[in-house]
Parts: C-alpha cells; structure tokens; sequence
C-alpha cells in the first residue's frame, strides 16, 4: 500500500497545499478580475517589502523643508507625494511603511483565524454528534458577538499590544472557515477513500489529518485569502479608534494621527491616502471572491 | 412545525447563546491584572483604604461567589458602580442608548428601503447595463470602503470646509435644547446635528441590502408569475415593483443578523468621529478612563441586544415566509 515512496503525513500535506495554492491561484488568474485583484495585491506587497527603499525617510522621522524648518503640514507636491503631517512626517512613507505593518498584522491573524476555522470544521465535521453541535453552539455565539466592543474591551484589559490585536481577530472570525469546512467534511467523509481508510485501520487522527484534511486545504487557503481583507479592516477601524501600541505606524493609526491632531482642517490629503489604500487593498480581495464565485458558477454551469 | 414551536425553539437558542454570553464576560473581566482598586486610585494606596474598596466591588470574596453575585445583580438590572462616572453604569447607559438608537435606527431603515430600491433598480435594469454596472459595482466600492474614511472626509468636506453642518456632538451647548428625551425632535438645531452622521451611516449600510435585493429581484424576475403577468398585458413597471419587488424582499430580512456587526461596528465609530453621546462612544472612553464596569456593561448589553435582535428577526422571517419553518 505504500510503494516506494511512503505516505507520510507531512509529505502528502506539502504536496496538497502546493497544489491547492497553485490550483487556486491559477483558477483566479484566468479572469480578468482576479488578474486586476492578484497585480493589485501584489504592487501592495511589494511596497510592504520594498518599504525601506522606496520610503526612505521611514515612519517617524521629521522631514526639513528647503529653508531648513519643519516641513509642516505641505499640500501634496514633487518632494512629497502625500504631502506631510503636522510634525513635519511624510505621509507617503508612512503609507509604505504602514503597508508592511497593515499587511503582517493582518496576513498572521487570516493565517490564524484560517487555522481554527480548519481545525474546528474538521473536528466538528468527521465526529459529529455531541462535539459537532457543541462547537457550532460556540461558533453560534462567535457570530452573536459584535467584533468591534469585544476587541476595544479586549485592549481594555490586555493592553494595546499585536498580539492583543491579533487575538481579537481571531477569536472571532473563524467562525466562517469553521462552517465552510464543516460542511465539505459532511460530505468527505461519506467517500469511499475515507472509508477505506477507517476500515484498513486508521487511527481517527490519521483519517482526519492525512485523508480529509489535504481535500479542504484549497477551501482554506481561498477563505484565508478573503479574512486577510477582514483583518485588514479590523485592525484599520481599532488603530483607528486608538487601540493600537504606541508608534506603530498603519493605515489605520495615521488616520487617528490625522483625527487627533486637531489640524486636520488644514490637511485633506493627510487622512485622505491612507483610507485609498484601505479601500483599494480591500476592494481588490473582494474581486477575488468576485472571481472565484463567478468560477463556482460556471462550473456548476459545465456540469448541468 | 408551527410558527409558536419554531418561535420558542428560537428563543430556546437565544437563551443558550446569552447562558455563554454571560460566565464568558464574568470570566473576561476576571483577567484584569492586578485589583480594580489599583484602578480607580492608583497603586499607591493606602491598605485599609484598598481593602476598604476591595471589600466595596466584591473582589475580596471567593470567585464563586463573586460569579452568583455577579449573576444575580444582572437579573435585578444592576451592572455595577462607573469607577470614572461614580454612577450606576445601568442609568448612564440607559441614556447612551437612547442616544445610539436616535442615530442607527433611522440609518438603518433608510439604508435598507434605499437599498432595496436601488437594488431593485439595478436588477430591472440589468439588460440595459449602464444603470446596473454603476450600482454593483458602487456596492462593491462601498463595502471595501472603511467608514472612518468617509466619516472624515465628510466631516472635511461638509463641516469644516463648506460649514453647512456642525461638526460635533447632538445639540449646540447653551442653545436650550434639552439633551435628552423626545423634546429633541422638535429642534431644527438637534436635526442638523444628525445630519452628517447619519448619511455616512446609512451610506455605509446600504451595499449589503442593494446586493442581496438585486440577486433576489433577478431569480424573482425569471419566475413563471412573472412571465404570466407579462402575458397579461402588465406594464413592465408595474410587474417589477408590484410583484417582483414584493416576493424579492424576503433575504433582504434575514440580512440583518448578518449585519448586526456591521451596524454596531459602524456605530461605534461614528460617535467617535461626531462625538455622539451615545454607547459606541462610551466604550471607547471606557477604555481610555480604565473604566472597567463601564466597559462590561457596554460589552455585555451590546451583545445581549444583538442576540435579540436576531432572533427576533428570524421568528418575523418564519412568520413571512411559511418555507423556513420547515427547515
């Protein structure tokens, strides 16, 4: 049954995500809207990466105008793209720079919000019974809480902090994956590999983790793509409202800049360009489930 | 099933979510370090003066009994003593609310008849292309877009730039409005403070209810009713908002659980954005004033709401649409 190269766990898992990644990139990429999603998304990633080249002032520092002073609260110009902050900031290298913070805070708390939800869906899915309905119980409630007050409560006690924000995204937000994966489980599980499996003597965790598993992998990666959207805007409307640590620089946290500092009046362009980058990195996510759901469609339309 | 059995099942589950809903805050704000007595007056205090407080708050008994007490103070209304107000945090948020429902509840009835409208527009129009290509995909924008954004950049724009509408609060200070209760309504001052913030609101709840009525109205429009009543020599327009319309708006009901986040999220930070005295706002001074009661008692009645609401909505759907029952 094994062959010459033996089934491991850790070797079919490799496999399965490459493939599934690949499969759903390469289903994304053959439209015309997951191609604008997928060069969007990638001219912001590589500003996250390429933040210190092309923003080299950096977050913090105070830039000096020609004449040596502050270069204070200027309109959008050559030298300055976004123009600058009260503080004499440039608010183009805050952008960039805010990428790279935006783009990790949420891609880490997508991939563990992805996490859970697979985790709980394939549990509650292959076991059933009382586990099953004792988790969508829980998951009931996740959907009950509104995220914002939990995660401004969550700051409250634990303190403004990555991991205070990362958690607060994540104990809410698996409850969609948790429920999409449930239901592929449901109908994996009556498949005759999976009871080939059991009955050739598969302990349970076997069955889950090395037959089922890899078949949801691609379900996962797609609906991890989509949460880090989410996060996105989850951390932006908290650093937003003041909650995240001191000197982080985000999107969210130049707006609360922009909105506290109380010369905002003067400086359009100041809370203007952080919030484009929101919309624009959000909408582009949205265009990939655009794409995919239009992909479901037209397979559904193949097989009928 | 009958509509009484789906109903007390529902309340049934309702119950279940609020019996988590309530240890699971208890045990949240158990996580606080350190004292709230180190909260209200600070780490170096005086210890007959600390215990004195402790004793005050409860924190000196054993969890468990804090838990019944706790539990027990809940079902008489009690939500504890404010550390930053000193007030019963029941009766500061008795008025918040009040507050917050004078803003979301036009918002949200607006956002969902403006939506069903436009989304109906787009659906009866889809052939055409135009019309529909800039609704969908302004819905699309919109729901990318973050509502801080647009709040500010409305607050830029309207209040600070053109002056037409004032820029904080619910009523000019000093003006002799009455800052609470339904005398409010009668004054021109309190209408043009709800402007602003209620059409960021409303702006933002709007793709959801456009999206889910276009949907509907098209699967609606390829029904056998609809091609009978063309058969029958009914005008196009008449079909569309007569009978289409009518059958299309049932999923545009059960978006509301769907939205509740959204609301109250969009909620809190709005009355951030126009200092609106409301609940949204109160958590988030709680926060910044370590107020921790106050901060249980938003949380705690935020959520309990939502629930309801919920479920409400649900059994009102059963009621409307016989088909749910049965599921």
């Amino acid at each position: 049954m094994t062959g010459p190269y033996p089934l491991t766990k850790h070797r079919i898992w490799q496999g399965k995500i490459i493939a599934g990644g690949r499969q759903v990139g390469r289903d994304l990429w053959s439209t015309p809207s997951g191609r604008a999603a997928i060069a969007i998304i990638g001219v912001f990633i590589l500003t996250a990466l390429l933040a210190p080249v092309i923003a080299p002032h950096g977050p913090l520092a105070r830039v000096r105008a020609a004449d040596g002073g502050l270069a204070r609260l200027l309109p959008p110009g050559p030298a300055h793209p976004f123009g600058t902050t009260n503080f004499g900031r440039d608010i183009f290298d805050q952008v960039a720079w805010g990428t790279r913070r935006t783009l990790s805070v949420a891609g880490v708390a997508a991939l563990a919000t992805a996490l859970i939800g697979l985790n709980v869906g394939l549990i509650a899915g292959y076991l059933g019974g009382k586990v099953d309905s004792v988790l969508m119980r829980i998951a009931d409630t996740a959907y009950a809480v509104p995220f914002l007050p939990l995660a401004i409560v969550l700051v409250g006690i634990l303190g403004r902090s990555d991991v205070v924000l990362v958690l607060a995204i994540a104990v809410l937000f698996w409850r969609t994956t948790a429920r999409v994966v449930r239901a592929q489980v449901l109908s994996l599980k009556e498949r005759s590999f999976v009871k080939a499996a059991v009955v050739s003597g598969a302990s349970r965790r076997r069955v889950l983790y090395v037959h089922i598993a890899p078949n949801v992998a691609s379900l996962a990666i797609l609906y991890g793509m989509l949460l880090v959207a989410e996060a996105v805007l989850a951390e932006a409307g908290l650093s937003f409202l003041g909650m995240a640590p001191t000197n982080a620089v985000s999107w969210g946290t130049i707006m609360f800049d922009a909105f506290t500092s109380q010369e905002m009046h003067r400086a359009w362009w100041w809370p203007l360009f952080p919030g484009l980058a929101i919309m624009l990195f959000v909408f582009a996510v949205s265009l990939l489930g655009r794409a995919h759901e239009s992909l479901q469609r037209r397979h559904l339309e193949v097989q009928s | 099933m009958t509509l009484l059995r789906f109903s007390m099942r529902r309340v049934g589950r309702m119950v279940a979510t609020i019996v988590i809903l309530v240890p699971l805050t208890f045990m949240l704000f158990r996580a606080v370090p350190g004292d709230p007595s180190a909260a209200v007056v600070g780490p170096d205090l005086d210890p007959s003066i600390a215990a004195l407080l402790r004793e005050r708050y409860g924190v000196d008994q054993p969890i468990g009994v804090q838990f019944i007490r706790y539990v027990a103070n809940l079902a008489r209304g009690d939500l504890g003593i404010s550390f930053h107000y000193k007030q019963s945090v029941g009766d500061i948020l008795l008025n918040k609310l009040f507050n917050t429902a004078v803003l979301a509840v036009p918002a949200i009835v607006l956002a969902l008849v403006l939506g069903s409208a436009l989304g109906a527009v787009a659906a009866a129009t889809s052939r055409r292309g135009v019309t529909d290509a800039v609704l969908r995909n302004g819905a699309f924008v919109g729901r990318a877009t973050p509502i801080f954004w647009t709040a500010t950049l409305a607050l830029l724009l309207f209040s600070y730039r053109l002056n037409w509408v004032p820029s904080i609060g619910m009523t000019t200070p000093g003006k002799g409005v009455v800052n609470a209760g339904l005398g409010m309504f009668a004054s021109p001052d309190f209408w043009w403070h709800l402007a602003l913030p209620l059409l960021v609101m409303t702006l933002y709840f709007m793709p959801e209810p456009l999206l889910t009525m276009r949907t509907s109205m098209a699967d609606v429009l390829r029904e056998d009713f609809i091609a009978l009543g063309r058969a029958q020599g009914l005008s196009p327009a008449r079909i569309i908002y007569r009978h289409a319309a009518r059958n299309a708006l049932l999923p545009v009901v059960t978006l509301m659980p769907a939205l509740t986040g959204t609301i109250i999220g969009g909620q809190v930070i709005v009355e951030t954005i126009f200092s609106w005295p409301g609940m949204g706002r109160a958590i988030v001074d709680a926060v910044n004033n370590f107020d921790y009661p106050m901060m249980q008692g938003v949380f705690l009645l935020t959520a309990v709401m939502a629930v309801v609401v919920n479920g409400v909505i649900d059994v009102l759907y059963a009621y409307l649409d016989p088909r749910v029952r049965l599921a």
